[in-house]
């Protein structure tokens, strides 16, 4: 009997695995007749690609590995997102922002000059650029990047709000004419929504699409090789860059390949195998484990970029200004930092370190449970007894520091119900307003600035909104708004009453407590040591470097 | 015959039934989501009036059954939409990323039949003895192994530890960047030895095993337990016992009796297995960072990109009908008393 | 495949039968010990907040990450609690989320079951129909659809797997009413004059009993590892909640150098799963036999 069957059974195997094969071969044949026809096309263009290129010399690479896919829109009108780590080195602006004095240095602009009332800004245009298609930069170019994100009204275009008109004077001067004085030498430098590129774009249909694909048309001393999104892109060096590439001739970066990998454990792997030079969000566990290996460097660098937990102001408990100071007052600050592990440092007021309009000796409130618990017997509430609903981006830490929050809270008697999600769903809460049912008693997020400027903090998160966008705490103060809008009139023309004003507003905030400051981000640089030149502006945003000042030892 | 002719219009008609109730359900749910994807495609610091313009260019301020009138037209024309996030058309994601997915579901599938199947079968045939009990033990317990779990902990054991395989990915970035694989079907391992590159193949015969191992550990027992019990059912037929009583030679049994009923039974193991691949490739992937279906799927549902949820449900839900069709009209030809 | 005749007198017969099965079911070691396993989980769920050595909430950034040792069999994780008490409770999330998933998916996808092969005709067409558009369905897709749109949570991913599960019990209890149809009890049941919606429940829904129990049980293991997949996913339970999928999820990015973050739950989901999986098996055994005695006369 058994030897029946397994003769059986070695027949009934094959068949099955004849059938799966045939499957899987009817798929392949399908899959094989697209596939094909796509191969096709590539081999043509790499045979066209191969006849073009120079003779390939041994090239410097510099590799970084991202975490997500950063790459969201490349048309320079329309970006307003992390591609700014490339679009930084495709691109150039007329001035740049230094963050130290002067605040700003000539880029594509060398010099300016602006009349008294602030209204007038001439602008005179460096000679002998060119773009990455060859053609010449001037005044025409500006005239053109400026109408068409006008026209198209895309990605940063708020930023030139106070601009009436833009006059070409001759082929290398420019005259902006604004409404009302404003800051234009920082506008103009702006990361979004400031890029000069190339007017013979004109030329192509379906421009943003086009962009999109993988192509660029700036001034930079890089140009984009390739995109494949998800994956990677690829940067490579543009010879006839204005600012040359004399200083360390030998050593500069040829090529640069932002690969995605969104494992941490994957980028540090690579880090350490020398596939990439630099690997961003490295784990604070990985990261302490870096510091003592040779061969890898990590810098501190300040950011921007901060956290801030918004109270609901319309909420039952929270529209008492008593116990949004006793919360305040509840929030981990130390313990948070130590968690952050260098990643953070403890905000003073709502506006970044390092940033114009920063005031370090403004109050900021502390971990302090007694205070918190007086505060709360004053409100009313004087063993708590109540809950709130907080809730945090999935997956970023503030969910940690919620969760920190909530052990603090509940020695007060207040349960913290720490919910976790998605960015949009997130933000369609936020825009639902304050009557609807899901609305959060406190929510997180990050800010970070367009331009320079903390009206760009002020504004967006505290100015009082008739639709909720940003300012998800449904903050509302007359006097508030009316500082911060005279001080960023006042910005341009007489910077140092603007600070004064921003700082009165500040101190409203501070005392309102409409929000927590969690904490300022500061990013950690991981990379090979081997990499030279690196210096970080934070009014980039991200983990951006300037390629173009750095190099490689080898 | 014409019955079955009969059969076959009718299932089709059922399929397509199928199809479209299928496509309306994740239409509608998509568009029920609590996110505002006009304001995703716009970036992070939009203006509202910006959103509101996008809203419009992306046709979602229209009516909800309007929007499926349009979006069923395009389905049909082809037009399948461009993927929110990564602004390329759906189709050509999903032609780049399918290949990956059903490799490894297949790599996987044929791990989990090697030895599933003959352990099932040696099960049923020495039925109730200690090798059938121990290897419906080891069934059920390979049933139980959480495969994202799993996958870790090949990860740590085969990667960190003994530092043997790589821990992700289809290919090292080396021999991606040194040797990529031409492409002809997108499948790496085939590829690679259609176009001679005995570079990139081991490299990813290596990448490949511990996700496979890890997408077969489900399917070694669902096909081990599946593959015993219609073993048994088929071993127990009367009829079969019958032919032997009545001294019908033993070649004859088996071959014009018992496989033909063996084959449908084992033809459903099959299908129900592989559909089953199709989902359980979605938590490998994300695991193993494999670029498939499963991977772009998932940060497709994260960042609420209408167009791909819709168009991978419905691709996924074709392939299982289609497999289901396949099998039920093998079966139908084989077997007929299932006509119905 | 039904044993229990009810409603027909046989009250004694009836418990003789459960015992047996009862009986059945202890001799076998493998059953045996997945009870033993279950009630170990069950009772480590209700006694958490009793037997578990630290809390489950709270921080102490000095000891994070500490590997397995002596105060902390599990090791800790990124805000220094003890991962054994949050394996602990845990289980609680992971009960619960198993039970509620089967228990919503028999109520639904049972009685229209029944429904569909009582009736038969158009009814049954479109019944099944619709279950086959639900099957057809990469369910985890689906689910994580669901999940998503519901908003991330626990008990929103367990109503994303429950609202793709019932179709199976739809399946099943159809083909096991079409074949009890033809039993002479309906026959007479009818002739003594009941309405079909009696017949129905008094008498099929009854006697499908079983391979529905023994399918519940099993499926309690693999809606255990569902849920535990969504939470992994990042579209089921949210920190600070200590649900095991979600450990597992963040266990994953520090398994070079954290293993046992991610190992440990692991471990209690494989074993909770096998348990129930053995369970279902053993019972399945149990009822078996039975069946065949009865039917094969």
């Amino acid at each position: 009997m058994s030897r029946e069957i397994s003769k059986m059974e070695i027949r009934a195997i094959l068949v099955l695995l004849i059938i799966s094969l045939l499957i899987s071969g009817a798929t392949l044949a399908y899959l094989t007749g697209l596939a094909g026809k796509i191969a096709e096309i590539e081999e043509r263009i790499a045979e066209i690609e191969e006849a073009v290129a120079p003779t390939p010399k041994p090239l410097k690479i510099f590799a970084t590995a991202e975490t997500y896919d950063f790459v969201t829109d490349i048309d320079p009108a329309y970006s307003f997102s992390g591609e700014i780590i490339a679009m930084a080195n495709v691109y150039e602006t007329l001035l740049v922002y230094t963050g130290g004095v002067p605040e700003v240095k000539p880029a594509l602009a060398t010099s300016y000059e602006v009349t008294e009332d602030g209204l007038n800004w001439t602008f005179h245009l460096r000679e002998d650029v060119k773009f990455h298609d060859d053609t010449p930069f001037n005044a025409t170019a500006v005239k053109y990047s400026f109408d068409r994100i006008m026209d198209l009204e895309a990605g940063a275009v708020f930023i030139w709000d106070p601009v009436t008109e833009l006059e070409i004077i001759d082929t290398y001067t420019v005259k902006f004419v604004l409404d009302y004085p404003a800051p234009l030498q920082r506008i103009v430098a702006s990361v979004y929504g400031a890029w000069i590129y190339s007017p013979k774009t004109a030329e192509i249909e379906d421009l943003h699409d086009w962009f999109n694909e993988g192509h660029d048309a700036g001034t930079g001393p890089y140009m984009i090789k390739s995109l494949e999104r998800g994956v990677e892109l690829v940067l490579t060096r543009f010879d006839d860059y204005w600012g040359g590439w004399e200083a360390h001739a030998a050593d500069r970066i040829d090529e640069v390949i932002f690969k995605i990998v969104e494992d941490a454990t994957v980028r540090v792997q690579m880090l350490e195998a020398g596939d990439v030079q630099h690997a961003e969000a490295v784990p604070a566990e990985e990261r302490k484990r870096l510091e003592l290996t040779p061969g890898i460097q990590v810098f501190w660098e300040s950011t921007f970029f901060s956290h801030y937990a918004f109270m609901n102001t319309e909420s039952p408990y929270l529209s008492d200004k008593l116990i949004r100071q006793a919360i305040a007052f509840a929030f981990p600050y130390e313990d948070w930092v130590t968690w952050g592990e260098g990643a953070y440092i403890q905000p003073v007021g709502p506006i970044p370190h390092g940033m114009w309009g920063h005031f370090a000796d403004l109050f900021q409130y502390s971990h302090n449970l007694t205070k918190a618990a007086e505060l709360l017997a004053q409100a009313g509430y004087p063993d708590g007894g109540f809950t709130l609903k907080y809730y945090y981006i999935s997956a970023v830490p503030t969910g940690t520091a919620g969760e920190m929050w909530k052990t603090e809270l509940a020695k007060l008697g207040i349960t913290l119900e720490v919910t976790g999600m998605t960015w949009p769903s997130l933000w369609e809460v936020i825009k639902d307003g304050p009557e609807a049912a899901g609305v959060y008693d406190i929510c997180a997020f990050a800010w970070w600035p367009t331009y320079i400027t903390p009206y760009d903090f002020l504004y967006n998160m505290w100015h009082t909104e008739e639709e909720p966008l940003w300012n998800a705490g449904f903050y509302s103060n007359s006097t508030f708004d009316e500082l911060i809008d005279n001080a960023s009139k006042l910005e341009g023309p007489d910077p140092d009453a603007a600070l004064a004003l921003y700082r009165q507003a500040q101190e409203i905030l501070v005392e309102d407590c409409p929000t927590v400051f969690m904490d300022d981000l500061r990013l950690a640089f991981v990379m090979t040591t081997n990499v030279k030149g690196f210096d970080y502006n934070p009014a980039y945003g991200y983990d951006t470097f300037i390629f173009w000042e750095m190099w490689l030892e080898d | 015959m014409g019955s079955l002719k009969r059969y076959v219009v009718k299932r089709l008609l059922q399929t397509l039934v199928i199809l479209i109730g299928i496509s309306a359900i994740t239409f509608f749910l998509s568009r029920v989501a609590p996110s505002d994807p006009a304001a995703l495609w716009v970036g992070l610091h939009a203006r509202a009036e910006q959103i509101e313009k996008a809203r419009k260019e992306l046709g979602l301020d229209k009516p909800l059954h309007i929007q499926y009138l349009i979006y069923m037209r395009d389905l049909i024309g082809g037009r399948w939409g461009t993927s929110y996030r990564t602004r390329r058309p759906v189709i050509e994601d999903i032609i780049n990323y399918l290949p990956a997915s059903m490799e490894l579901a297949i790599a996987g599938q044929i791990i989990a039949s090697l030895v599933g199947i003959p352990l099932g079968v040696i099960a049923a045939s020495k039925k109730d003895k200690k090798i059938d009990h121990a290897s419906r033990l080891f069934g059920i317990l390979t049933v139980s192994i959480p495969s994202f779990w799993i996958a870790l902990m090949l990860q740590i054991f085969f990667s960190r530890t003994l530092g043997l395989l790589p821990l992700e990915g289809r290919l090292s970035s080396n021999v991606a960047r040194m040797n990529p694989i031409e492409r002809v079907t997108g499948f790496y391992l085939v590829d690679s030895l259609l176009t001679g590159n005995f570079v990139a193949f081991p490299d990813a015969l290596l990448h490949i095993i511990l996700p496979a191992l890890a997408l077969a550990s489900y399917s070694m027992g669902l096909s081990l337990r599946m593959t015993r019990s219609t073993m048994i059912e088929v071993l127990r037929e009367k009829y079969i016992v019958t032919a032997r009583a009545f001294g019908i030679p033993e070649n004859t049994i088996k071959f014009r009796y018992a496989l033909k009923n063996a084959i449908i039974p084992t033809l459903t193991v099959l299908g129900i297995v592989f559909g089953w691949s199709l989902t359980g490739v979605f938590l490998v992937e994300v695991v193993f960072n494999w670029p498939g279906l499963g991977t772009y799927t998932w940060r497709a549902i994260l960042a609420v990109d209408y167009p791909v949820i819709v168009a991978v449900s419905i691709i996924a839900a074709l392939i299982i009908v289609i497999i289901n069709l396949i099998l039920d009209l093998t079966q139908v030809y084989l077997d007929p008393r299932v006509r119905l | 495949m039904t044993t229990l005749f009810k409603g027909s007198g046989e009250k004694e017969a009836r418990f003789r039968e459960i015992r047996l099965i009862m009986y059945q079911i202890t001799r076998n070691p493998l059953t045996l010990t997945s009870l033993i396993i279950l009630g170990a989980v069950v009772f480590m769920a209700i006694f958490a907040p009793w037997i578990s050595p630290y809390p489950v909430y709270g921080y102490n950034l000095e000891e994070k990450y500490e590997p397995p040792s002596l105060e902390h069999p599990f090791g800790t994780d990124y805000l220094g609690r003890d991962i054994l008490s949050r394996v602990m409770f845990g289980a609680r999330l992971s009960l619960l989320a198993g039970v509620a998933i089967v228990v919503i998916s028999v109520a639904i996808g049972w009685p229209l079951g029944v429904i569909a092969g009582y009736r038969g005709g158009i009814i049954e067409d479109v019944i099944m129909r619709i279950t086959d558009m639900f099957l057809a369905f990469p369910s985890l897709v689906l689910a994580l659809v669901i999940a998503f749109l519901l908003g991330p949570s626990l008990i929103n991913s367990m109503i994303a797997i429950s609202v793709t599960w019932w179709p199976w019990y739809t399946r099943l209890a159809r083909a096991d009413t079409a074949s009890l149809k033809q039993r002479a009890f309906v026959e007479a049941s009818r002739a003594v004059g009941l309405s079909d919606l009696g017949i129905m429940f008094r008498h099929i829904l009854p006697n499908t009993v079983a391979p529905i129990i023994v399918q519940a049980t099993m499926d309690l293991g693999t809606a255990i590892l569902a849920e535990a997949g969504l939470s992994f996913l990042g579209l089921g339970a949210q920190a600070p909640e200590p649900e095991w999928g979600l450990m597992i999820s963040g266990g994953r990015s520090v398994i070079l150098s954290a293993w046992w973050y991610a190992t440990f739950p692991g471990i209690f989901i494989f074993i909770t799963a096998a348990a129930f999986n053995l369970l279902g098996d053993g019972l399945r055994e149990a009822l078996d036999p039975r069946l065949r005695r009865i039917r094969g006369a």
